[in-house]
Protein backbone atom coordinates (compact mmCIF):
# COMPACT_ATOMS: atom_id res chain seq x y z
CA UNK A 1 0.00 0.00 0.00
CA UNK A 2 1.39 3.23 -0.58
CA UNK A 3 1.83 5.98 2.39
CA UNK A 4 -0.68 8.63 2.60
CA UNK A 5 0.11 11.73 2.36
CA UNK A 6 -1.44 14.62 3.92
CA UNK A 7 -3.46 16.81 0.92
CA UNK A 8 -4.14 20.37 1.58
CA UNK A 9 -6.30 22.43 -0.43
CA UNK A 10 -4.39 23.86 -3.01
CA UNK A 11 -5.84 27.66 -2.67
CA UNK A 12 -9.01 28.80 -0.92
CA UNK A 13 -12.03 27.93 -3.00
CA UNK A 14 -12.59 31.44 -5.65
CA UNK A 15 -15.51 30.66 -6.95
CA UNK A 16 -17.66 28.25 -4.86
CA UNK A 17 -19.30 25.40 -7.24
CA UNK A 18 -22.16 25.07 -4.80
CA UNK A 19 -25.40 24.40 -6.74
CA UNK A 20 -28.18 27.00 -6.31
CA UNK A 21 -30.67 26.85 -3.66
CA UNK A 22 -33.45 24.73 -5.54
CA UNK A 23 -30.86 22.02 -6.75
CA UNK A 24 -29.22 21.62 -3.69
CA UNK A 25 -32.92 21.43 -1.98
CA UNK A 26 -33.86 18.48 -4.38
CA UNK A 27 -30.41 16.97 -3.63
CA UNK A 28 -30.54 16.92 -0.02
CA UNK A 29 -34.01 16.07 0.06
CA UNK A 30 -33.31 13.45 -2.10
CA UNK A 31 -30.58 12.26 0.05
CA UNK A 32 -32.71 12.23 3.05
CA UNK A 33 -35.14 10.09 1.45
CA UNK A 34 -37.64 13.12 1.75
CA UNK A 35 -39.54 15.04 -1.57
CA UNK A 36 -38.33 18.90 -1.95
CA UNK A 37 -41.68 20.28 -0.30
CA UNK A 38 -41.35 18.42 2.78
CA UNK A 39 -37.78 20.28 3.31
CA UNK A 40 -39.18 23.36 2.43
CA UNK A 41 -42.05 22.99 4.26
CA UNK A 42 -40.12 21.57 7.58
CA UNK A 43 -37.98 24.51 8.11
CA UNK A 44 -39.44 26.88 10.59
CA UNK A 45 -38.69 29.38 13.55
CA UNK A 46 -38.64 27.78 16.45
CA UNK A 47 -41.14 28.44 19.57
CA UNK A 48 -41.22 27.29 22.85
CA UNK A 49 -42.89 23.85 21.99
CA UNK A 50 -39.87 22.56 20.57
CA UNK A 51 -37.53 23.45 23.29
CA UNK A 52 -37.32 20.41 24.50
CA UNK A 53 -37.18 18.56 21.40
CA UNK A 54 -34.15 20.99 20.45
CA UNK A 55 -32.94 20.99 23.98
CA UNK A 56 -32.57 16.89 23.65
CA UNK A 57 -30.69 17.03 20.11
CA UNK A 58 -28.40 19.42 21.38
CA UNK A 59 -27.49 17.52 24.95
CA UNK A 60 -27.02 14.44 22.56
CA UNK A 61 -24.67 15.38 20.07
CA UNK A 62 -23.46 18.89 20.94
CA UNK A 63 -22.97 19.31 24.39
CA UNK A 64 -21.41 16.68 26.12
CA UNK A 65 -19.90 17.83 29.40
CA UNK A 66 -21.14 21.50 29.02
CA UNK A 67 -21.57 23.62 32.03
CA UNK A 68 -24.30 25.74 31.42
CA UNK A 69 -28.05 26.12 31.05
CA UNK A 70 -28.50 25.11 27.67
CA UNK A 71 -32.36 25.73 28.69
CA UNK A 72 -31.48 29.13 30.23
CA UNK A 73 -29.29 30.32 27.02
CA UNK A 74 -32.13 29.26 24.48
CA UNK A 75 -34.59 31.06 25.80
CA UNK A 76 -32.18 34.15 26.02
CA UNK A 77 -30.49 34.01 22.92
CA UNK A 78 -33.57 33.41 20.40
CA UNK A 79 -36.97 34.46 19.85
CA UNK A 80 -38.61 31.25 20.22
CA UNK A 81 -41.75 32.88 19.27
CA UNK A 82 -41.75 35.40 21.48
CA UNK A 83 -42.26 38.97 20.85
CA UNK A 84 -39.31 40.99 21.88
CA UNK A 85 -37.53 38.26 23.46
CA UNK A 86 -33.86 36.91 22.49
CA UNK A 87 -31.93 38.56 19.45
CA UNK A 88 -32.43 36.40 16.72
CA UNK A 89 -34.13 33.33 15.51
CA UNK A 90 -33.52 29.42 15.87
CA UNK A 91 -34.65 27.73 12.68
CA UNK A 92 -35.76 24.02 12.77
CA UNK A 93 -36.15 21.14 10.19
CA UNK A 94 -38.57 18.52 11.47
CA UNK A 95 -38.48 15.68 9.52
CA UNK A 96 -39.37 11.83 9.78
CA UNK A 97 -41.11 13.06 12.96
CA UNK A 98 -38.62 14.70 14.48
CA UNK A 99 -36.25 17.26 14.52
CA UNK A 100 -33.27 17.05 12.43
CA UNK A 101 -31.19 19.88 12.19
CA UNK A 102 -30.93 23.64 13.45
CA UNK A 103 -29.39 27.37 12.91
CA UNK A 104 -29.61 30.08 14.61
CA UNK A 105 -29.73 33.54 12.96
CA UNK A 106 -28.65 37.04 15.24
CA UNK A 107 -29.85 39.99 13.82
CA UNK A 108 -26.68 42.09 12.09
CA UNK A 109 -27.48 45.64 12.14
CA UNK A 110 -24.22 47.07 10.66
CA UNK A 111 -23.09 50.31 8.99
CA UNK A 112 -20.78 50.18 5.70
CA UNK A 113 -19.26 53.43 4.57
CA UNK A 114 -22.30 55.37 6.40
CA UNK A 115 -24.80 53.13 4.94
CA UNK A 116 -27.05 51.09 7.16
CA UNK A 117 -27.55 47.99 6.81
CA UNK A 118 -29.44 45.12 8.34
CA UNK A 119 -28.07 41.23 7.73
CA UNK A 120 -27.64 37.99 10.01
CA UNK A 121 -25.09 36.21 11.23
CA UNK A 122 -25.80 32.38 11.48
CA UNK A 123 -24.57 30.17 14.71
CA UNK A 124 -25.70 27.16 16.41
CA UNK A 125 -25.65 24.72 12.73
CA UNK A 126 -26.51 21.39 14.42
CA UNK A 127 -27.28 18.08 11.99
CA UNK A 128 -28.07 14.85 13.12
CA UNK A 129 -25.92 12.37 12.42
CA UNK A 130 -27.87 10.04 10.26
CA UNK A 131 -28.43 13.48 8.50
CA UNK A 132 -24.45 14.44 7.77
CA UNK A 133 -23.02 14.54 4.28
CA UNK A 134 -26.85 15.47 2.85
CA UNK A 135 -25.18 18.95 2.07
CA UNK A 136 -28.34 19.97 4.82
CA UNK A 137 -25.77 22.28 6.57
CA UNK A 138 -24.94 23.66 3.11
CA UNK A 139 -28.69 24.20 2.72
CA UNK A 140 -29.85 25.66 6.02
CA UNK A 141 -27.13 28.11 5.42
CA UNK A 142 -28.32 29.30 1.88
CA UNK A 143 -31.76 29.14 3.37
CA UNK A 144 -30.81 31.60 5.53
CA UNK A 145 -29.62 34.11 3.08
CA UNK A 146 -32.49 34.08 0.72
CA UNK A 147 -34.50 35.41 3.70
CA UNK A 148 -31.75 37.86 4.73
CA UNK A 149 -29.55 40.56 2.89
CA UNK A 150 -26.13 39.10 3.68
CA UNK A 151 -25.01 36.69 6.31
CA UNK A 152 -21.80 36.44 8.24
CA UNK A 153 -20.42 33.49 9.47
CA UNK A 154 -17.69 32.98 11.50
CA UNK A 155 -16.03 28.95 11.63
CA UNK A 156 -15.66 27.58 15.15
CA UNK A 157 -14.84 23.93 14.16
CA UNK A 158 -13.47 22.17 11.70
CA UNK A 159 -16.79 21.29 9.96
CA UNK A 160 -18.11 25.04 10.18
CA UNK A 161 -14.82 26.56 9.43
CA UNK A 162 -14.68 24.49 5.99
CA UNK A 163 -18.23 25.80 5.15
CA UNK A 164 -16.97 29.79 6.07
CA UNK A 165 -14.01 29.21 4.15
CA UNK A 166 -15.65 27.56 0.51
CA UNK A 167 -19.37 29.04 0.91
CA UNK A 168 -18.95 32.49 1.91
CA UNK A 169 -16.47 35.14 0.83
CA UNK A 170 -13.85 35.43 3.04
CA UNK A 171 -13.12 38.27 5.69
CA UNK A 172 -9.12 38.94 7.39
CA UNK A 173 -9.14 35.91 10.38
CA UNK A 174 -9.17 37.20 13.83
CA UNK A 175 -6.06 36.49 15.63
CA UNK A 176 -4.92 35.73 18.62
CA UNK A 177 -2.68 38.24 20.57
CA UNK A 178 -1.43 37.97 24.15
CA UNK A 179 -0.26 39.73 27.19
CA UNK A 180 1.51 37.47 29.94
CA UNK A 181 1.04 38.33 33.51
CA UNK A 182 3.09 35.47 34.62
CA UNK A 183 5.53 33.53 32.68
CA UNK A 184 5.77 30.21 34.46
CA UNK A 185 2.84 28.27 32.56
CA UNK A 186 4.56 29.36 29.38
CA UNK A 187 7.72 28.60 30.61
CA UNK A 188 6.55 24.99 32.27
CA UNK A 189 5.46 23.97 28.83
CA UNK A 190 8.29 24.51 26.95
CA UNK A 191 11.46 24.48 28.94
CA UNK A 192 10.26 22.59 32.17
CA UNK A 193 13.63 22.54 33.52
CA UNK A 194 13.88 26.53 33.45
CA UNK A 195 10.72 26.29 35.64
CA UNK A 196 11.80 24.91 38.67
CA UNK A 197 13.88 27.86 38.96
CA UNK A 198 11.97 29.88 40.81
CA UNK A 199 14.61 32.62 41.13
CA UNK A 200 14.28 32.98 37.65
CA UNK A 201 11.19 32.54 37.07
CA UNK A 202 10.68 35.41 39.66
CA UNK A 203 13.36 37.78 38.00
CA UNK A 204 11.40 37.05 34.45
CA UNK A 205 7.94 38.13 35.80
CA UNK A 206 9.21 41.07 38.01
CA UNK A 207 10.59 42.30 34.19
CA UNK A 208 7.15 41.99 33.03
CA UNK A 209 5.39 44.11 35.35
CA UNK A 210 7.87 46.92 35.15
CA UNK A 211 7.41 46.42 31.48
CA UNK A 212 3.45 46.85 32.33
CA UNK A 213 4.34 49.73 34.24
CA UNK A 214 6.06 51.67 32.21
CA UNK A 215 3.71 51.24 29.20
CA UNK A 216 0.88 51.93 31.65
CA UNK A 217 2.68 55.20 32.07
CA UNK A 218 2.26 56.24 28.89
CA UNK A 219 -1.33 55.58 28.76
CA UNK A 220 -3.72 58.42 27.40
CA UNK A 221 -5.16 60.69 29.90
CA UNK A 222 -8.20 62.51 30.09
CA UNK A 223 -10.45 59.35 30.81
CA UNK A 224 -12.42 57.95 33.80
CA UNK A 225 -13.07 54.08 33.78
CA UNK A 226 -15.40 52.81 35.37
CA UNK A 227 -16.84 49.03 36.36
CA UNK A 228 -20.69 49.17 35.71
CA UNK A 229 -23.41 46.53 35.84
CA UNK A 230 -25.92 49.26 34.12
CA UNK A 231 -25.89 50.86 30.45
CA UNK A 232 -27.95 53.48 29.28
CA UNK A 233 -30.44 51.41 27.37
CA UNK A 234 -30.73 54.58 24.21
CA UNK A 235 -26.66 54.69 24.49
CA UNK A 236 -25.28 54.41 20.86
CA UNK A 237 -22.37 51.88 21.27
CA UNK A 238 -19.43 54.09 20.45
CA UNK A 239 -17.60 53.33 16.78
CA UNK A 240 -13.89 54.88 15.55
CA UNK A 241 -14.78 58.83 14.17
CA UNK A 242 -13.87 59.41 10.85
CA UNK A 243 -13.26 55.31 10.31
CA UNK A 244 -13.72 53.87 6.43
CA UNK A 245 -15.66 49.89 6.99
CA UNK A 246 -18.25 48.16 8.51
CA UNK A 247 -19.57 49.25 12.21
CA UNK A 248 -22.00 47.48 14.50
CA UNK A 249 -25.61 49.39 15.03
CA UNK A 250 -25.96 48.52 18.53
CA UNK A 251 -26.99 50.44 21.67
CA UNK A 252 -27.07 50.24 25.35
CA UNK A 253 -30.29 47.99 25.84
CA UNK A 254 -28.49 45.66 23.10
CA UNK A 255 -25.17 45.65 24.88
CA UNK A 256 -27.10 45.72 28.65
CA UNK A 257 -28.45 41.60 27.43
CA UNK A 258 -25.91 40.75 25.29
CA UNK A 259 -22.79 41.37 27.52
CA UNK A 260 -24.18 41.28 30.97
CA UNK A 261 -27.41 38.83 30.50
CA UNK A 262 -25.74 35.79 29.26
CA UNK A 263 -26.73 32.90 30.98
CA UNK A 264 -23.39 30.87 29.47
CA UNK A 265 -21.34 32.87 31.82
CA UNK A 266 -21.09 36.08 33.68
CA UNK A 267 -18.98 39.33 32.19
CA UNK A 268 -17.31 42.42 33.66
CA UNK A 269 -18.03 45.75 32.21
CA UNK A 270 -15.89 48.53 32.33
CA UNK A 271 -16.92 52.11 30.33
CA UNK A 272 -14.51 54.40 30.02
CA UNK A 273 -16.12 58.12 29.71
CA UNK A 274 -14.58 61.12 28.29
CA UNK A 275 -16.11 63.74 30.39
CA UNK A 276 -19.86 62.96 30.31
CA UNK A 277 -19.21 61.20 27.04
CA UNK A 278 -18.98 57.48 26.84
CA UNK A 279 -15.65 57.19 24.43
CA UNK A 280 -15.44 53.27 24.70
CA UNK A 281 -16.24 49.90 26.61
CA UNK A 282 -14.69 46.64 27.14
CA UNK A 283 -15.93 43.64 28.68
CA UNK A 284 -13.87 40.10 29.84
CA UNK A 285 -14.15 36.89 31.25
CA UNK A 286 -11.95 35.36 33.59
CA UNK A 287 -11.49 31.10 32.84
CA UNK A 288 -9.00 28.27 33.94
CA UNK A 289 -6.55 27.68 31.23
CA UNK A 290 -4.96 23.91 30.84
CA UNK A 291 -3.50 24.27 34.07
CA UNK A 292 -6.02 25.31 35.73
CA UNK A 293 -4.64 29.19 36.10
CA UNK A 294 -7.15 32.25 35.75
CA UNK A 295 -6.79 34.05 32.22
CA UNK A 296 -8.68 36.95 31.38
CA UNK A 297 -10.46 36.64 28.43
CA UNK A 298 -11.26 39.62 26.23
CA UNK A 299 -15.57 39.16 24.52
CA UNK A 300 -16.21 42.95 23.26
CA UNK A 301 -15.07 46.81 23.08
CA UNK A 302 -16.34 49.30 21.74
CA UNK A 303 -14.71 52.24 21.24
CA UNK A 304 -14.62 55.62 19.52
CA UNK A 305 -10.37 55.99 18.70
CA UNK A 306 -7.45 54.56 19.37
CA UNK A 307 -6.37 55.81 22.95
CA UNK A 308 -10.26 55.08 24.42
CA UNK A 309 -8.93 51.17 23.15
CA UNK A 310 -5.60 51.51 24.54
CA UNK A 311 -6.94 53.24 27.87
CA UNK A 312 -9.25 50.30 28.27
CA UNK A 313 -6.71 47.29 27.15
CA UNK A 314 -4.32 48.83 30.33
CA UNK A 315 -7.59 48.64 32.35
CA UNK A 316 -8.13 44.73 31.67
CA UNK A 317 -4.87 44.25 31.99
CA UNK A 318 -4.74 46.13 35.54
CA UNK A 319 -7.27 43.97 36.24
CA UNK A 320 -5.60 40.71 35.23
CA UNK A 321 -2.83 41.45 37.52
CA UNK A 322 -5.41 41.98 40.36
CA UNK A 323 -7.15 38.78 40.09
CA UNK A 324 -3.86 36.88 39.85
CA UNK A 325 -4.26 35.53 36.04
CA UNK A 326 -1.50 34.68 33.78
CA UNK A 327 -2.30 36.55 30.86
CA UNK A 328 -4.94 38.58 28.80
CA UNK A 329 -5.82 37.14 25.39
CA UNK A 330 -8.03 38.35 22.52
CA UNK A 331 -8.86 37.86 19.31
CA UNK A 332 -8.57 40.68 16.57
CA UNK A 333 -9.42 41.70 13.21
CA UNK A 334 -8.82 45.04 11.79
CA UNK A 335 -5.20 46.08 11.71
CA UNK A 336 -6.04 49.16 13.57
CA UNK A 337 -6.81 47.32 16.85
CA UNK A 338 -3.65 45.29 16.25
CA UNK A 339 -1.62 48.20 16.50
CA UNK A 340 -3.30 49.60 19.35
CA UNK A 341 -3.08 46.15 21.14
CA UNK A 342 0.73 46.21 20.33
CA UNK A 343 1.57 49.52 21.94
CA UNK A 344 -0.27 47.83 25.25
CA UNK A 345 2.29 44.86 25.06
CA UNK A 346 -0.25 42.45 23.34
CA UNK A 347 1.78 40.14 21.14
CA UNK A 348 0.89 37.80 18.69
CA UNK A 349 0.35 34.13 18.12
CA UNK A 350 3.09 32.55 16.25
CA UNK A 351 1.72 30.30 13.69
CA UNK A 352 -1.70 31.01 13.87
CA UNK A 353 -3.92 31.08 10.70
CA UNK A 354 -6.59 33.00 13.18
CA UNK A 355 -10.23 32.18 12.94
CA UNK A 356 -11.44 32.28 9.64
CA UNK A 357 -14.84 34.20 9.03
CA UNK A 358 -16.86 35.06 5.92
CA UNK A 359 -19.96 37.18 4.41
CA UNK A 360 -22.26 36.36 1.56
CA UNK A 361 -25.03 38.21 -0.28
CA UNK A 362 -27.38 36.86 -3.26
CA UNK A 363 -25.95 40.69 -4.49
CA UNK A 364 -22.83 40.18 -5.92
CA UNK A 365 -21.71 43.97 -5.58
CA UNK A 366 -22.97 43.91 -1.90
CA UNK A 367 -20.72 40.73 -1.11
CA UNK A 368 -17.99 42.56 -2.77
CA UNK A 369 -17.88 45.36 -0.82
CA UNK A 370 -18.80 43.40 2.36
CA UNK A 371 -15.95 41.66 1.85
CA UNK A 372 -13.42 44.07 0.64
CA UNK A 373 -14.52 46.45 3.71
CA UNK A 374 -12.37 45.60 7.06
CA UNK A 375 -14.36 44.91 9.50
CA UNK A 376 -13.47 44.29 13.83
CA UNK A 377 -15.15 41.14 14.48
CA UNK A 378 -14.65 40.17 18.45
CA UNK A 379 -15.57 37.20 20.73
CA UNK A 380 -19.06 37.86 20.55
CA UNK A 381 -19.51 36.84 16.83
CA UNK A 382 -18.09 33.34 18.03
CA UNK A 383 -20.11 30.64 16.72
CA UNK A 384 -19.85 29.40 20.77
CA UNK A 385 -20.11 32.72 21.63
CA UNK A 386 -16.68 33.08 22.79
CA UNK A 387 -17.10 30.18 25.06
CA UNK B 1 -30.32 8.28 -17.78
CA UNK B 2 -30.33 4.52 -16.85
CA UNK B 3 -27.31 2.60 -16.81
CA UNK B 4 -26.91 2.20 -20.23
CA UNK B 5 -26.95 5.46 -21.79
CA UNK B 6 -25.05 6.92 -18.70
CA UNK B 7 -21.33 8.43 -19.86
CA UNK B 8 -18.58 6.44 -18.96
CA UNK B 9 -15.31 8.08 -17.68
CA UNK B 10 -11.97 6.72 -17.08
CA UNK B 11 -9.60 6.05 -14.01
CA UNK B 12 -7.64 9.27 -14.62
CA UNK B 13 -10.57 11.44 -15.40
CA UNK B 14 -12.43 9.87 -12.09
CA UNK B 15 -9.83 10.99 -10.04
CA UNK B 16 -9.72 14.79 -11.76
CA UNK B 17 -13.41 15.01 -10.81
CA UNK B 18 -12.23 14.00 -7.41
CA UNK B 19 -9.89 16.35 -6.67
CA UNK B 20 -12.19 19.36 -8.35
CA UNK B 21 -14.92 18.37 -5.24
CA UNK B 22 -12.28 18.11 -2.68
CA UNK B 23 -10.04 20.61 -3.74
CA UNK B 24 -6.87 19.64 -4.05
CA UNK B 25 -4.28 18.14 -6.76
CA UNK B 26 -5.10 15.54 -9.56
CA UNK B 27 -1.87 13.76 -9.05
CA UNK B 28 -1.74 14.07 -5.03
CA UNK B 29 -4.97 11.13 -5.61
CA UNK B 30 -4.78 7.62 -5.96
CA UNK B 31 -7.18 4.55 -4.41
CA UNK B 32 -5.81 4.24 -0.88
CA UNK B 33 -5.58 7.88 -0.19
CA UNK B 34 -7.41 8.17 3.03
CA UNK B 35 -10.13 10.70 3.17
CA UNK B 36 -8.60 11.59 6.98
CA UNK B 37 -6.07 13.04 4.95
CA UNK B 38 -8.43 14.95 2.28
CA UNK B 39 -8.90 18.54 4.69
CA UNK B 40 -11.58 19.45 1.98
CA UNK B 41 -13.49 15.92 2.25
CA UNK B 42 -15.93 17.33 4.86
CA UNK B 43 -19.66 17.73 5.05
CA UNK B 44 -18.74 20.76 1.59
CA UNK B 45 -16.53 18.03 -0.02
CA UNK B 46 -19.62 15.19 0.36
CA UNK B 47 -21.94 17.38 -0.84
CA UNK B 48 -19.82 18.25 -4.07
CA UNK B 49 -19.21 14.97 -4.85
CA UNK B 50 -22.93 14.22 -4.52
CA UNK B 51 -23.53 17.32 -6.71
CA UNK B 52 -21.29 16.17 -9.15
CA UNK B 53 -21.92 12.97 -9.58
CA UNK B 54 -26.03 14.28 -10.46
CA UNK B 55 -24.69 16.52 -12.34
CA UNK B 56 -22.54 14.37 -14.89
CA UNK B 57 -24.08 10.79 -14.60
CA UNK B 58 -27.29 11.52 -12.90
CA UNK B 59 -25.89 9.10 -10.15
CA UNK B 60 -28.08 9.69 -6.75
CA UNK B 61 -25.16 9.17 -3.54
CA UNK B 62 -26.65 9.36 -0.44
CA UNK B 63 -25.87 10.66 2.21
CA UNK B 64 -25.31 7.32 4.59
CA UNK B 65 -23.47 5.27 1.37
CA UNK B 66 -21.51 8.80 1.34
CA UNK B 67 -20.86 8.63 4.89
CA UNK B 68 -18.89 4.90 4.43
CA UNK B 69 -16.61 6.25 2.22
CA UNK B 70 -13.07 6.37 3.86
CA UNK B 71 -11.13 6.30 0.93
CA UNK B 72 -10.51 7.49 -2.45
CA UNK B 73 -11.03 4.05 -3.41
CA UNK B 74 -14.48 3.65 -2.14
CA UNK B 75 -15.85 6.40 -4.62
CA UNK B 76 -14.11 4.61 -7.33
CA UNK B 77 -15.58 1.24 -6.21
CA UNK B 78 -19.00 2.97 -6.47
CA UNK B 79 -18.20 4.57 -9.67
CA UNK B 80 -17.43 1.08 -10.98
CA UNK B 81 -20.41 -0.45 -9.65
CA UNK B 82 -22.57 1.72 -11.43
CA UNK B 83 -21.46 1.29 -14.72
CA UNK B 84 -19.28 4.91 -14.54
CA UNK B 85 -15.83 3.88 -14.70
CA UNK B 86 -14.51 2.27 -17.70
CA UNK B 87 -11.80 -0.23 -17.00
CA UNK B 88 -8.44 -0.25 -18.80
CA UNK B 89 -7.66 3.13 -19.78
Amino acid sequence: MRVTEATRPVAPASAPRVPAHDKLGRLVARSLGLDEPALREGLRPATLDDLSDVLALRREHLLPGHEWDDDAYLRWRYRLGREGAGFGELWCLRAHGRVLATIGVEDLPIELDGQPLTGAQVMDLLVRPEAQESGLGIWLNQAMLARHPFTLAVGANSNSAGIVRRLFEPLAPRLTFTHPLDLGPFVRRRWPTLAATPLAMRAANAGLALRRLALRWRRPRGFMVEHTTRLDPTLAAPVPRGAAGVHLRHHGAYLQRRLLDNPRRPLGLRVARRGDAVAGLIAWSVEADDLGRPELHLIDWRHDGDDALLVLLHEALREAAAQGCTCVRLLLQDEASQRVAARAGFLPSSDDEGRPCGVQSRDAELAARLAHAPWALTDLHDDADGF
Amino acid sequence: MDASTRPTITQTEALALLAECFNVPADSLHADVERESIEDWDSMGALMLIAELDERFSLELTAEVSREMTRIGHVLDFLRAHGVLREGD
